[in-house]
């Protein structure tokens, strides 16, 4: 479950960042030939979430050729 | 496509909870909160990768407001945040590679599922490297069991407990380092966490990664598990000498590793009678030498 730690230092990170800002969409950009997998990105997502301003956030992994891994944008107020 | 919101994305379109038209056309030019002069648009996704990671992504602030309908001026705004999902190790593994650097110390990060026969493997080269070797990093969830066994071998150990972890991180290996302080010049082997799957994504600011895959493991694991063979410099072909009561077709292995890595080299060992023990050590002492050519 690497996903946890990648999600978790993205959370933390974004939290810091953010202050206080409410997130609601969390947007990645996920390779086909990364070692990740969308759906334990999801759950882990999830999970390092809850407290956190991206709580409610929807995740949302656009799917792309390649061995991308990255966060792309955020939608906040 | 907008990308700014990528709400045509035909991939997954985004799904804004309220419907939302755009106040502006999706050409708009975009007013960033700050001023970043870049002298190119921001349309076409690059990444700004500058060959270090950003632990802080720095947000373009794209003053894009959605206007959604039943009189909620939600103030929705998008920040484009462009960062590595690994920067954070991606980071701490340049440090350590400026480390290695400094100290002209060459580190192997050895791969494998558990019971692959990566301490083994340790174990024979100690007795061939000797004191060439600086001393060994051990990854396990529990115990030192493998730290004693290296440490029968004759090398210097520091052994690593991820308790729940999966894999080890540039963060761990640097502490490891740091309270392993093997004499500059020499080398180092991290034996992974056995896991055949987590530890590839991690760069540790390694020389080389090795994967150890024994043959009673079956030789369809490249195409079942192809990422680590994919970054990995050797494949170790692990306790030959059980060639003859296994079902594992070597030549078969080969090519299904090399499927996903066509530059991947392959060394077939039995630490335990000798096979191939020499040429895996020719590879370790070509990579030392590497090393120090870059350095």
């Amino acid at each position: 479950m690497h996903e946890l730690s990648l999600m978790d230092d993205l959370v933390t990170e974004l939290t810091r960042s953010l202050d206080g800002a409410r997130v609601h969409v969390v947007r990645l950009e996920l390779g086909r030939l990364s070692c990740a997998s969308p759906h334990a990105l999801e759950f882990c997502f999830d999970v390092c979430a809850k407290g956190t301003p991206m709580e409610s956030a929807e995740l949302v992994i656009v799917r792309t050729d390649g061995d991308a891994l990255r966060l792309k944008d955020i939608e906040v107020s | 496509m907008c990308t700014t919101c990528g709400c045509s994305d035909a991939a997954r379109s985004t799904e804004h909870a309220q419907p939302h038209e755009h106040a502006q056309p999706h050409d708009h030019p975009h007013e960033h909160g700050h001023s970043h002069e870049h002298g190119h648009s921001h349309e076409h996704g690059h990444s700004h990768e500058h060959g270090h990671s950003h632990e802080h992504g720095h947000s373009h602030e794209h003053g894009h407001s959605h206007e959604h309908d039943g009189g909620h001026p939600a103030e929705h705004r998008i920040l484009r945040w462009e960062r590595e999902l690994v920067a954070k190790n991606a980071r701490l593994a340049e440090r350590n590679r400026l480390h290695f650097e400094r100290t002209k110390t060459t580190v192997i990060n050895v791969i494998g599922s558990p019971g692959a026969g990566k301490t083994a493997l340790l174990e024979a080269t100690i007795g061939r490297l000797g004191a060439e070797i600086g001393g060994v990093l051990e990854g396990d969830q529990a115990t030192r069991r493998d730290a004693d066994r290296i440490e029968r071998a004759g090398a210097r150990v520091v052994q690593i407990n991820t308790d729940a972890g999966c894999h080890l991180d540039a963060d761990m290996v640097d502490r490891g380092i740091e309270e392993l302080a093997p004499v500059a010049g020499r080398l180092v082997f991290v034996e992974n966490v056995g896991n055949l799957v987590c530890p590839a994504l991690f760069d540790l600011g390694e020389h080389a990664k090795i994967v150890v895959l024994s043959v009673t493991e079956g030789d369809d694991k490249p195409l079942k598990y192809p990422h680590v063979f994919r970054v990995a410099r050797l494949l170790v072909l692990s306790k030959v000498d059980l060639l003859p009561h296994v079902n594992f077709d070597t030549e078969r292995c080969i090519e299904y590793a090399r499927r996903v890595n066509p530059a991947l080299d392959v060394v077939r060992v039995s630490p335990v009678r000798g096979d191939g023990l020499p040429q895996w050590c020719d590879y370790v002492r070509q990579w030392t030498k590497e090393a120090r050519v870059w350095t």
